[in-house]
């Protein structure tokens, strides 16, 4: 009997030590929970293959998707990574940091969660909480945007070269950029109300968040800190656009104010 | 202490202010805008008597000039641009109690006396925007020197200043100040008047961004003092200085100034010269509260010897500065 006991000790054991194995290794895996035409899976070790959802994303491999395609990863602590259409990114360290080769994503990184990277050319993005948005263009330009919580944006090669992007602050910079410029502002809520990565899928965990920001923004609106401008970014890219009149309220639907 | 000069030729008031203002060289932000002796203490109060003006240029979305070179893809959606209206705030109250040890009180050639000294002050100052680069200033100085041994040597400081500041950001942020200064010189017990200066202060500083967390300051100041009573201790100053800050983190910071100093004296046919240095190290706990690590080193020659010496002064500080 002792032995028939030691015997079952033993399996349990080895029954927790490979859960803890299994698990671990989850953890430091993405999920796919969306796909929306051509996205493509491209692992470390393997050909590449459409992306279908539940498959794996792990470290070295990559995620592409084509034109007006979308796709939605989500890691085990809630992360989200929503990808835009032609975007490709990497994962590293655990699937904690991504690297943006080229396109748009949205990022939500829960509060509570293990600190996410979004790195892209020399910048280098990371938080541990807050929503956002990155857009980069080959060796053009790198545009974030914070929807709600703080991001420190950083160079990865240049000591010193950091600060914390706060919630309606619009960051423009070459990719190799030696020097951070200052952030601008931008309307959150005209954002949210136009942003296909926000309306095409579920609603955000951190949508009540975003929510948040949206008043706050509103409300310095109307004590006249914030003033709306008739200058607008469409999409992607950096070209800003000159849409009249200047709306000299706080717009309650600012894409009504446009006539783009 | 009376009202008067010490009898020690060593020990004059202004010298006493000097001490004063080696002692809180350190604090001194560049540009600051010193003022002869005791004056000198109003300047190397630096960044509580004059915090810096102004709000920085913020780039607006518009004005960043890089190419587009977008797929221009909408799925990130439009982003209105806004313009942020910064909120100026003209007071400042702030209240600090420096705390050191100095090597050389008497600052004398010959011998030396160190001692422990704290000097609590209260800093009011009101700062209009009168255009969008030009700045008034209005403002009080209160500040007390407490010695632990030489007790007599207290005493306290009284600035009243009134000035204004210009800058140009077209000339790497260049600033031009031009201050009057009424310094009154008191002791501490009944505070009684022993010295007392007006004088014009005019100062060019010029920063350079390194980079985002790292600056170098070249600067000029004059001060030249139009009526002092008594007479003996009247002098202009003629500084040139270089700044040096290093933010290591958002809350811990170090700087460094040197500064050279000629001071020419109305009486006596007396001209010093003193090569001054500054090393601090600031650990913002609140935006409003920062405590420090202060030094300065000080070394001044003169044509008549017996005013030479040497001072080291290492201490620390807290202040609370309020702005509305």
């Amino acid at each position: 009997m002792p032995r028939a006991e030691g015997l079952k000790r033993g399996l349990l054991v080895c029954f927790l030590l490979t859960a803890a194995c299994v698990n671990a290794a989850q953890l430091k895996e993405a999920r796919v929970t969306q796909v929306v035409k051509d996205v493509k899976l491209l692992p470390s070790q393997a050909a590449p293959r459409p992306a279908e959802l539940s498959n794996s994303v792990r470290d070295g491999d990559i995620v592409r998707t084509g034109a007006a395609s979308f796709s939605e990863l989500t890691r085990p602590d809630q992360t989200i990574v929503r990808l835009g259409a032609k975007t490709s990114v990497g994962f590293s360290d655990g699937t904690r940091t991504i690297n943006l080769d080229e396109g748009a994503m949205l990022f939500q990184i829960p509060k509570g969660a293990a600190a996410a990277k979004v790195k892209t050319a020399a910048i280098m993005a990371t938080s541990t909480g807050a929503t956002g948005i990155i857009d980069r263009h080959a060796r053009f330009y790198v545009k974030l945007l914070v929807l709600e919580g703080t991001v420190r944006c950083y160079l990865a090669n240049q000591i010193g070269e950091s600060l914390l992007v706060q919630p309606g602050q619009i960051l423009i910079t070459k990719p190799d950029v030696t020097a951070l410029p200052d952030p601008a502002h931008f309307d959150i809520a005209g954002v949210m109300k136009t942003c296909l990565l926000v309306r095409e899928f579920q609603p955000l965990p951190s949508q009540p968040l975003i929510a948040s920001e949206e008043q706050t923004q509103l409300s310095l609106m109307a004590k006249g800190r914030y003033v709306p401008s008739n200058l607008f970014i469409f999409g992607r890219g950096t070209l800003v656009s000159v849409v009249n009149p200047t709306p000299k309220q706080p717009p309650k639907a600012p894409e009504a104010s446009t006539d783009h | 202490m009376g009202s008067g000069p010490s009898p020690k030729a060593h020990f004059s008031w202004p010298e006493f202010a000097c001490v004063a203002a080696l002692i809180f060289a350190v604090q001194s932000a560049h540009g600051q805008v010193p003022s002869g002796q005791s004056q000198d203490t109003t300047q190397l109060l630096g960044t509580r008597a004059s915090p810096t003006y102004g709000p920085s240029p913020t780039p607006s979305g518009e004005a960043q000039g890089y190419a587009v070179a977008s797929p221009s893809d909408q799925d990130i959606g439009k982003q209105q641009i806004l313009k942020q209206v910064a909120e100026y705030k003209p007071f400042t109250v702030s209240v600090y109690s420096p705390f050191f040890y100095t090597t050389n009180v008497a600052l004398v050639s010959r011998n030396e006396e160190d001692d422990f000294l704290v000097a609590p002050g209260v800093t009011l100052l009101y700062q209009p925007q009168i255009t969008s680069n030009l700045y008034g200033e209005l403002g009080v100085v209160q500040q007390f020197f407490l010695y632990d041994r030489f007790t007599e040597l207290n005493f306290g400081s009284f600035d009243a200043i009134a000035g204004v500041a210009y800058y140009l950001p077209q000339f790497h942020n260049l600033s031009l100040r031009a201050r009057y200064d009424y310094n009154r010189l008191t002791d501490t017990d009944h505070f009684d008047e022993f010295f007392v200066n007006h004088s014009i202060i005019l100062n060019a500083d010029m920063p350079f961004r390194i980079r985002r967390a790292e600056q170098l300051s070249l600067g000029v100041t004059l001060n030249l003092s139009f009526y002092a009573n008594p007479d003996p201790p009247q002098r202009n100053d003629y500084s040139f200085y270089v700044g040096y800050d290093l933010a290591l983190s958002r809350s811990f910071s170090i700087a460094a100034t040197a500064r050279l100093a000629v001071r020419d004296y109305y009486v006596g046919d007396r001209t010093d010269v003193s090569e001054i240095l500054s090393l601090s190290a600031n650990y913002r706990i609140r935006d409003s509260l920062i405590l420090s690590a202060l030094s300065s080193f000080a070394w001044n020659e003169s044509n008549h010897s017996v005013f030479d010496y040497n001072v080291a002064n290492v201490g620390g500080g807290v202040t609370l500065t309020l702005k509305f």
